[in-house]
């Protein structure tokens, strides 16, 4: 049976490290999926008939939502430290269209640690996706609220 | 097969099920950048209630792998509440969900809209069972690089007066209704 990760400690954590990487391949499917799950049905993404007529982004193809992108880089957090990594903020700028065939890889690094006291340290990561051809589709900042070692200074 | 019905059948969820599968028949009861009200705070009508079946469709598309996104059962016995643990994005379905045309977020189903940036603060998790109030105002509207932007604030709050999260989102819109129309009827 899968289990949870174990959430690092913040004060274990290093500025410039990176976290594994994360890779999808966006299909009209998962489009599909995300966009029922998000009730977010626009036909940008979810129509090819209507895109290939409308062409918003210059493309005939659907392209994947923007909040999709958002959803993944934060995910690649879930995936290195598990789903109770306790995100915070989540700030997403949204660069280039995504095209459905595009294959997504998702970069996260540890840009800064606050040990805080009380309880209150959390760590920012700057988290990039990149197309196939090396191009950033979208950038974020994701705080993540953090435990601190035991015994760690306040 | 029209589109509509194509994704009727993918609805796997009772919101899925009820929400309006045809996203371009309302788009005249989409307020427009230059009509769109700012500032004025006000409640959005109903409540989102957060059932364990969203959340669940939410994280599997994304293909979450952490049991406690996508096992209920595991989530039971680890998660704590006892409950799947909720992405913070979800908001997206949240905000789409309480828009009604004709309301004053309803531009965030303006065909020809694209999304440029977005910014979600969680001061507490939303949770499975939340009955979520939706404070929504137009925050602000410019004008960047000769494109119309416009901002919504929506502060979600829970059943116990809590607010949850807060979130801002921007779209780029058509400028005018005219360029709405020749999207919405492409």
């Amino acid at each position: 049976m899968a289990t949870s990760p174990s959430l690092p400690f913040l004060d274990d954590l290093q500025t410039g490290v990176m976290l594994p990487e994360l890779t999808y391949k966006v299909t009209q499917d998962l489009v599909d999926a995300y966009g029922m799950a998000s009730l977010d049905l626009n036909p940008v993404h979810m129509d090819p008939a209507w895109c290939e007529r409308a062409r918003v982004f210059g493309t005939p193809l659907p392209v994947a939502h923007g909040m999709m992108s958002m959803s993944f880089m934060a995910s690649a957090i879930y995936r290195a430290w598990g789903a109770l990594a306790d995100i915070a903020r989540v700030e997403s700028k949204f660069t280039k269209p995504c095209p459905i065939g595009t294959t997504v890889t998702v970069r996260a690094m540890v840009r800064d640690t606050h040990p805080l006291g009380s309880g209150n340290g959390y760590v920012t990561l700057t988290v990039e996706a990149i197309d196939q051809a090396n191009e950033v589709i979208g950038v974020s900042e994701i705080d993540v609220r953090l435990p601190r070692l035991p015994g760690a200074k306040p | 097969m029209t589109n509509a019905q194509r994704l009727a059948a993918l609805a796997t969820t009772r919101k899925q099920r009820e929400f309006d599968h045809d996203f371009l028949a309302s788009w005249e009861g989409c307020i427009t950048w230059e009509d769109a009200p700012i500032g004025q705070p006000a409640v959005l009508p109903g409540e989102f209630v957060v059932e364990e079946e969203d959340v669940l469709a939410y994280n599997r598309a994304l293909g979450e792998t952490d049991p406690l996104f996508i096992d209920p059962g595991y989530a039971r016995e680890h998660a704590p509440g006892g409950k799947i643990l909720v992405h913070p994005v979800f908001v997206t379905a949240i905000a789409f969900w309480m828009t009604r045309p004709g309301n004053a977020l309803s531009w965030i189903k303006t065909p020809g809209a694209r999304n440029p940036f977005q910014h979600v603060r969680v001061r507490e998790r939303i949770a499975v069972g939340d009955r979520l109030t939706v404070i929504h105002e137009n925050s602000d509207r410019f004008v960047r690089r000769g494109k119309p932007y416009i901002t919504a604030h929506i502060v979600l709050r829970d059943q116990r007066g809590v607010e949850k999260v807060e979130f801002w989102g921007t779209l780029i819109l058509p400028p005018a209704r005219d360029d709405v129309r020749r999207f919405a009827t492409a």
